[in-house]
């Protein structure tokens, strides 16, 4: 029986490359009816409107501004009248907007450069750089959003810098970074190259996986006329998402800290970031569209589709399979940890970076003690308990037992033989208990 | 649409339908063993309990969630079946899967939330609701055993437990029980899957090969269950069987891995399951040695389910990933606590129980007393002395005199006995002044309910009034006159036992008259009483043979003829069984043909006896001629196949056809041409039974001697006889002699004897005793008793046969079969030619 995932440490599940979309093209997808836009897409302050309700907009127009130092622009995906500028109000402590644009057409601003053209040279001087990628808001492009411009504009203080970008995908199933490698592949080096500039390096690493030849192949080509960037290739099966492993492995030195780029001397970026650094510097374009992953895992079919930020679910998975929310579940991210979506009318955002919908299992299925979730959870904690507390609504009990500790890793679901939603059952507990933590007078 | 799980591998259907392959080895191997009522029997649980489970769901708890399909039911079927012996009626079956699902597992919630195993709650309801027919074991290789009648027998384990009832030694019970072999592989009495010890172990093996169970339980029981019998067995080999055999007898080895394991009742971490396979073991060990049910492997996992709970909440995970956590700030409290905790409870527990005892013993030993004055009363005539102030205990028993004035009226005996169903009871008998019974109650049992209360009506007065030497102290079934108490059959006689110990006890102790004979003994012939039996082993006759009956040799021999001519005669004969005397009728021609054979009176061991008698066994002395054939079994050197298992049993049956047969040829045989066994044409002029390597052994055995006796051979009444002279003279004679009582058979001794008939020494040549009671026969000094013996005086039988030789405690039979070697070695010297 084949593994399906390795267990990197306890509590960390890697599934392993099993990709249902790394041969299909990727694909643009129609232009919504409307686009939903929401202001709090990265992390930091989210950013404040500076339109209004029935004024018309064009595709990549500024629409909202940063907010305070750690915070990014946000500018509008499609063109055309804006409906409302709706409130979410599902958390009370910070009011959530989102800009809703109906779509009438895709009329670009004048200075973005909407052409497919390469554009090698990188003429423009540092800040001015960090001035395009500030105004364009690119954020890092993973799961936390964090506004590029803020980190590349903190000193160094190490000489010798050296840009990492990682293409050894974290997340199973996802191949938008594959593809972007098989189609953009030079104008990943312009984006590095422009990382070089920024962080005043000369040297300059793509870690590859030794099995993606065909990306191989074709960045090695592209490569030589590239000299300060070399390509690495990674041996199969080793897992880098871990930033310690991947500097060790490729150049042979112990990073100490997991945490933050700087003091190290090595900077490490992603596929999807290097890509939308190039399309903001060379092409002045905002950051309005993702290249994500949706895959059905039950039919086992998946796509590499173009989207516009703020697209709703139903057309983009109307490309791979229909989804009907009742029976079936939609993930965004990783598939054991990732978030839950609830509505199809939640829009595609800079965080999102790839879709998994599977079918929902109707009962919830009995503990039946077989002790893999307490072998599995990293934190000591013994996961049935938590759930079978947090059915039982039992909230107090549950801060005794260290719930706050759980790191969300998902690996005690997953393990799970019932398929109990284990790291689910948690989330909510400590939902719960927060809550109650802030309001001692929340209902329970 | 297929479900998809994003799981890894091990789902919940993948452990259930693993958990059935690993079963299937098992599950062959009963239907193999145990034939179609297995596979019916199996099928049945099976489909009760998914169709009961079904049915619960459905109607009582939510029609939507019914989950038949995760296979747990299907293996608590299978589980169940396992149990259970090969003939237990299907309606039971039924029952206990009813059981076993809607009183063991969904009460609680279903699967998960069960405390208990739940095929052990059904198994256990069917022990307790239906003890006889969960306690029958059909023998295996019966093929459709509840289609007809089965011989069938208790388990390893139940057998031990009654042969040590009925007082035999343990070492007789263990030689007689399966070979280890037999138990592994699965050739032995008992439920359906607990037989071969092989089959679950691959089993178990390939579970833990899939990670379904780990080892920390099943290696746990088992260890502790060998570890603790092994110490009892070291410290008294003669009460305890070895460690070997109690992991392999009974239900351990499939409870350990298949019941023991089970998720759901078990503790989740591995110290908790540690402690949960120690605490099994020694249960189990404790009930096996000193509880009343010979098996406890289902009762202990049941305890130990229940403190389930209690472990995991004590085993609580504790790891943490974090460097700063350290031993001693979260581990280390931990463990402190817990310690805290098992001696707290265990100090709180051992002063509540100090405390009622001291508070309770005084009253209750008070009440014992009045109440025992007041039962004394019962039994005897009035008198007006304290009986229990002048008691006196003889062996075991108590002795109580009472008076009037200075006169006797009567002795009550506290007698007991340990041949009751569920182990020993008291009585106390009184007696008049002449032996006389007045009246018997009964002090203490833990016999069958109710059976107090039968014991209690007019049933006892049976025995009011009674000379024991007139009144034949035997239940009617073994031809007494003591009417049973229907259904309590083994308390009845147990009861006459106790009174008969009494009266003995009495007469020679304390009336001092000791040659009274009991009129049960005196009557123990085994009388026919219908023309029917006589029928079985005869050839067509028309006369009634119980008329025309001779007793010839001390054997009764009843005539069959037809128009006046003779066809054929029923002799009545028996021999010594492993537990009584065996009965039997054997029908020969008048040219010494054997017609048939037949057992008229069986009381050996449930499960080995009877298997004897079978037709294989007793068609093979057809057509044998009386005289001609060996009539001994095959392991001593005779032609008979005896009955696997039940050696002794088939011997007996040997003895009783060979002294008929003597029997025969000694008085009714009309033909000349027959050939007495133990004559021979010529003397053999080569020693037939042993041959001697150097003649070192006759030194031991010989007076002083200068010759080479081994050339002095001569063969007398088929031994050889070797002589010894000092200087031409003759100092002695060695007779090689053998016997074939031995336990394992033939035993070969040399005897050697002075002249004048007394012996100088002996010396065992060679046997297939076991080397231990060999050993300890040796050691023992046994032989030395007869240095310097005349058998002319010195009667050769063991004392408990009425002879003068002093047999070893514990090996009866080595010491019998030596002794009857010189009996044999006598007799032949007796005919030498001096």
């Amino acid at each position: 029986m084949k593994k399906e995932y390795t267990k990197i440490n306890v509590g960390e599940v890697y599934l392993n490359d099993n990709r249902l979309s790394a041969n299909h093209p990727i694909e643009k997808v129609a232009l919504p009816e409307f686009v939903s836009i929401p202001l709090f897409q990265h992390s930091g302050n989210p950013a404040i409107p500076i339109v209004e309700k029935d004024s018309f907009v064009k595709t990549g127009q500024l629409i909202a501004k940063a907010d305070g130092r750690i915070s990014s622009n946000i500018h509008s995906s499609v063109t055309g009248r804006i409906i409302e500028i709706k409130e979410i109000t599902e958390k009370k402590e910070r009011h959530r907007k989102e800009i809703v644009i109906r779509t009438k057409d895709d009329v670009w601003e004048e200075n973005i450069d909407t052409t497919d053209t390469l554009i090698k040279e990188i003429t423009l001087p540092v800040p001015e750089i960090i001035n395009r990628i500030r105004d364009n808001g690119v954020v890092e492009l993973n799961g936390t959003a964090f506004p590029l411009h803020v980190k590349l504009s903190v000193q160094h203080k190490q000489k010798e810098n050296i840009i990492i970008i990682n293409s050894a995908e974290n997340e199973a199933y996802i191949s938008s970074d594959h593809r972007l490698m098989l189609e953009k592949g030079e104008e990943l080096f312009i984006g590095t190259s422009i990382l070089m500039k920024v962080y005043d390096t000369n040297k300059g690493i793509i870690a590859i996986e030794k099995e993606k030849k065909d990306v191989l192949k074709n960045m090695l080509n592209i490569s030589k006329q590239y000299p300060n960037i070399e390509i690495i290739a990674l041996k199969k099966n080793v897992l880098y998402y871990n930033r310690q492993k991947l500097i060790k492995t490729l150049t042979g030195k112990n990073v100490p800290d997991n945490s933050t780029d700087l003091p190290a001397g090595y900077l490490t970026h992603n596929i999807a970031t290097t890509f939308a650094v190039y399309e903001a510097v060379q092409k002045n374009k905002p950051l309005i569209e993702r290249i994500i992953t949706v895959s059905d895992l039950d039919i086992k079919k998946g796509a590499n589709l173009q989207v516009r930020i703020g697209t709703p679910l139903t057309p983009i998975f109307e490309k791979v399979c229909s989804v009907d929310i009742n029976k079936k579940r939609i993930i965004n991210g990783n598939v054991i940890r990732g978030k839950e979506i609830l509505e199809l009318q939640t829009p595609i955002n800079k965080k999102s970076i790839g879709l998994f919908t599977f079918s929902k299992r109707d009962t919830l299925f009995k503990c039946i003690r077989c002790s893999q979730c307490i072998n599995a959870c990293p934190m000591g904690l013994e996961p049935y308990r938590l759930a079978m507390h947090v059915r039982n609504s039992d909230f107090v009990l549950l801060r005794k037992e260290k719930i706050l500790n759980c790191t969300n890793c998902g690996t005690c679901g997953y393990v799970c033989p019932t398929g109990r939603p284990v790291l689910d059952l948690i989330r909510y507990g400590r939902k719960k208990i927060t809550e109650i933590q802030n309001n001692p007078q929340t209902e329970i | 649409m297929k479900l998809i799980e994003l799981r890894n591998n091990l789902t919940r259907h993948r452990i259930m339908w693993n958990v059935v392959i690993a079963l299937l080895p098992a599950m062959t191997v009963s239907f193999y063993f145990f034939g179609i009522s297995a596979f019916i029997l199996t099928v049945t649980a099976i489909v009760s309990c998914l169709l009961f489970e079904f049915l619960i769901q459905y109607f009582f708890i939510d029609k939507e969630d019914i989950t038949i399909q995760d296979g747990s039911a299907f293996i608590t079927g299978v589980l169940l079946a396992f149990n259970v012996p090969s003939s237990l009626p299907i309606w039971m079956m039924v029952l206990g899967s009813l059981i076993a699902i809607g009183v063991g597992k969904m009460p609680y919630g279903g699967i998960g939330k069960n405390i208990f195993n739940p095929a052990l709650v059904g198994r256990m309801f069917l022990l307790i609701s239906f003890p006889v027919e969960m306690t029958t074991w059909p023998l295996p290789l019966q093929n459709s055993s509840f289609l007809t009648d089965a011989i069938s027998g208790p388990t390893t384990l139940g057998a031990i437990r009654e042969g040590m009832l009925n007082g035999k030694p343990l070492s007789d019970i263990m030689a007689d029980a399966p070979s280890y072999m037999d138990m592994f592989m699965g050739n032995i009495g008992g439920s359906l899957g607990e037989v071969s010890a092989f089959a679950i172990l691959i089993g178990a093996l390939y579970m833990l090969y899939k990670k379904i169970i780990t080892w920390h339980i099943p290696v746990t029981f088992i260890t502790t269950v060998f570890v603790f019998t092994g110490i009892l067995w070291y410290m008294h080999p003669d009460k305890y069987a070895d460690p070997v055999f109690h992991v392999l007898a009974g239900g351990l080895i499939l409870g350990a891995t298949f019941i023991a394991t089970d998720m759901v009742t078990s503790p989740m971490s591995d110290g908790g399951k540690i402690v949960f396979g120690i605490g099994c073991g020694v249960i189990t060990v404790s009930i096996r040695s000193w509880g009343y049910y010979p098996e406890g492997v289902g009762f202990a996992i049941l305890i130990m389910n229940a403190f389930t709970p209690m472990i995991n909440q004590l085993f609580r995970s504790y790891k943490y990933r974090d460097k700063t956590n350290t031993f001693s700030s979260t581990i280390a409290p931990i463990i402190k606590n817990r310690i805290v905790a098992f001696i707290f409870i265990f100090i709180v527990l051992l002063t509540i129980l100090t405390i009622v005892y001291i508070y309770t013993i005084g009253p209750i030993n008070n009440a014992h007393k009045n109440s025992e004055l007041d039962k004394i009363r019962t039994v005897l005539p009035a008198f007006d002395n304290n009986p229990i102030d002048s008691a006196k205990t003889i062996d075991e028993l108590v002795f109580y005199t009472a008076k009037k004035g200075d006169s006797i009226v009567g002795y009550a005996c506290k007698t007991f006995t340990d041949k009751g169903f569920n182990g020993r009871f008291y009585l106390l008998v009184g007696f008049k002044p002449d032996g006389i019974i007045y009246n018997t109650i009964v002090l203490e049992q833990h016999e069958t309910p109710g059976f107090g209360d039968r014991m209690a009506s007019d049933w006892n007065k049976q025995f009011n009034g009674k000379n024991l030497t007139e009144f034949n102290l035997k239940v009617k079934q073994d031809s007494g006159d003591v009417d049973a108490i229907s259904a309590s059959t083994i308390s009845s006689r147990a009861y006459c036992d106790a009174i008969e110990k009494a009266y003995l006890s009495l007469m020679k102790n304390i009336l001092k008259k000791s040659d009274v004979k009991l009129a049960s003994e005196i009557n123990e012939k085994f009388i026919i009483k219908d023309i029917s039996i006589l029928k079985k082993v005869l050839p067509a006759f028309d006369n009634d043979p119980l008329k025309e009956v001779k007793t010839i040799s001390d054997l009764e021999c009843f005539t069959a003829k037809k128009g006046g001519k003779v066809v054929g005669y029923a002799i009545k004969s028996s021999g010594k069984g492993y537990c009584s005397t065996v009965w039997i009728l054997i029908g020969v021609l008048p040219d010494g043909k054997i017609n048939g054979a037949c057992f008229l009176e069986n009381k050996e061991t449930i499960g080995y006896g009877d298997k004897v008698d079978n037709p294989q066994f007793l068609g093979q002395f057809k057509g044998k001629l009386f005289g001609k054939c060996d009539f001994e079994v095959k392991k001593d050197d005779g032609d008979i196949d005896a009955v696997s298992g039940s050696t002794i049993t088939s011997r007996a049956f040997c003895e009783a056809v060979a002294k008929a047969s003597t029997m025969f040829c000694d008085s009714l045989s009309t033909t000349k041409n027959e050939v007495k066994k133990d004559s021979v044409i010529a003397p053999p002029s080569k020693p037939t039974i042993y041959q001697y390597t150097d003649k070192s052994i006759f030194n031991n055995v010989l007076p002083a001697f200068n010759n080479n006796p081994l050339t002095e051979f001569q063969s007398v009444n088929g031994l050889d006889v070797y002589t010894g002279r000092m200087n031409g003279v003759v100092t002695g004679y060695a007779i090689t002699s053998f016997s074939k009582k031995g336990f394992g058979g033939k035993v070969i001794i040399l005897v050697g004897f002075k002249p004048d008939g007394t012996i100088n020494n002996t010396a065992f040549v060679s046997s297939n005793e076991t080397p231990n009671f060999l050993e300890m026969v040796e050691e023992a000094g046994y032989r030395d008793q007869y240095i310097g013996k005349n058998p002319a005086t010195f009667k050769l039988a063991i004392k408990s046969e009425g002879g003068d030789v002093d047999a070893v405690s514990g090996v009866t039979y080595t010491s019998r079969s030596f002794c009857d070697g010189v009996q044999k070695a006598y007799s032949s010297f007796i005919n030498i030619k001096k």
